[in-house]
């Protein structure tokens, strides 16, 4: 094993060679036996993982708990039920609304159906015209006057 | 016998106090502990613990048994949590108070590991967010590179490489100070 490869495995897998996987482990044994350098990137990395060790953190306070614990669910039995809404506010519910909707579109687009086929447009009375003229050429006299 | 998470969930769910507060004994140490290092700061690793209970509970009722481990999820709801903040405080441009180191040693020795841990984590703080995450799984949460590689969805060679990373930059930030930290240690 040349150091380059031992030192990325210090890097890999930390200092405890012998956690290493095994070919690695025994290569990198006989490397140390032999090698100063790589005893001193050994104690680099174990020191490393002591300094790294030094860094504790603190356990969680009782009131911290505690807050947690008042985030938790409660029994079903002390949930409080769910509140009735206001006459007008059931009025917004959105089934009420949904369906108001939909009859209220329902009779605006019937309204207006409605309304294109009774009232008389210009164009309408061009269409009237137009057609008056049409069927008239069918007729011989209309050929005759025009003759 | 201590039940098992998902019995504790289901409990939870449905309002169990004692579940709740097994289930919250159980793994707020562990993560308090990932918040506190990957935030390096207390006020906002107590804070990142509740919003990490408050989407356990709100998931405790839907809890899929079988599906996924719940430590797993656990990890990964803390450290995306714990990122979140960090991305919040890198908008707003706030900056971390250091915390006081606790007053349990006397005051020559209390000053020797307070100068060492604060370098310690001073280096740790500079990691990038995944080496940092990466790190913490395995150094000090003791987990395997699989379990590091599931909880940050990321493949076991990509944990191997921020391992490598991380572990190569926080030599180089602290070979100089090596030698004093360590006699003082001694």
């Amino acid at each position: 094993m040349k150091l380059e490869h031992f030192e990325m495995l210090l890097d890999l897998h930390g200092p405890d060679v012998s956690g290493w996987p095994e070919a690695d482990s025994i290569a990198a044994r006989s490397l140390l036996s032999t090698s100063a350098e790589a005893r001193t990137l050994l104690d680099q990395a174990e020191t490393l993982e002591t300094m790294l060790s030094s860094y504790t953190v603190a356990e969680p306070s009782a009131r911290l708990e505690a807050a947690i614990l008042d985030l938790a669910p409660i029994p079903l039995s002390e949930r409080p039920a769910p509140a009735r809404p206001h006459f007008l506010a059931s009025l917004f519910d959105p089934k009420i609304m949904t369906s108001a909707g939909m009859a209220l579109a329902s009779m605006a687009f019937g309204l207006y159906i409605g309304m294109s086929a009774t009232t008389p447009t210009a164009l309408d009375e061009d269409a009237d015209a137009f057609l008056l003229t049409a069927s008239a050429s069918f007729s011989p006299e209309f050929w005759q006057e025009t003759e | 016998m201590i039940p098992d998470d998902e019995a504790l969930l289901r409990r939870c769910a449905d309002g169990d106090r004692q579940a709740s507060a097994m289930l919250i004994n159980q793994h707020s140490p562990r993560v308090f502990a990932i918040a506190q290092r990957m935030l390096g700061n207390r006020e906002d690793a107590e804070d990142t613990v509740q919003d990490v209970f408050i989407k356990v509970f709100r998931h405790a009722g839907k809890w899929e048994a079988g599906k996924a481990k719940f430590t797993t999820w656990l990890h990964r709801v803390t450290v995306n949590q714990c990122y979140d903040r960090l991305r919040k405080k890198r908008e707003t441009g706030m900056d971390d108070v250091p915390d006081m180191a606790d007053d349990t040693e006397g005051p020559a020795a209390q000053l020797q590991s307070r100068q060492i841990e604060t370098r310690v984590r001073k280096a740790i703080d500079e990691l990038p967010e995944r080496q940092r995450a990466a790190l913490i799984l395995s150094h000090y949460e003791g987990l395997s590179n699989p379990e590091t590689a599931e909880i940050l969805d990321i493949s076991v060679e990509a944990v191997e490489s921020l391992l490598s990373r991380a572990r190569r930059s926080l030599k180089k930030a602290l070979t100089g100070e090596r030698a004093t930290l360590m006699g003082r240690m001694e």
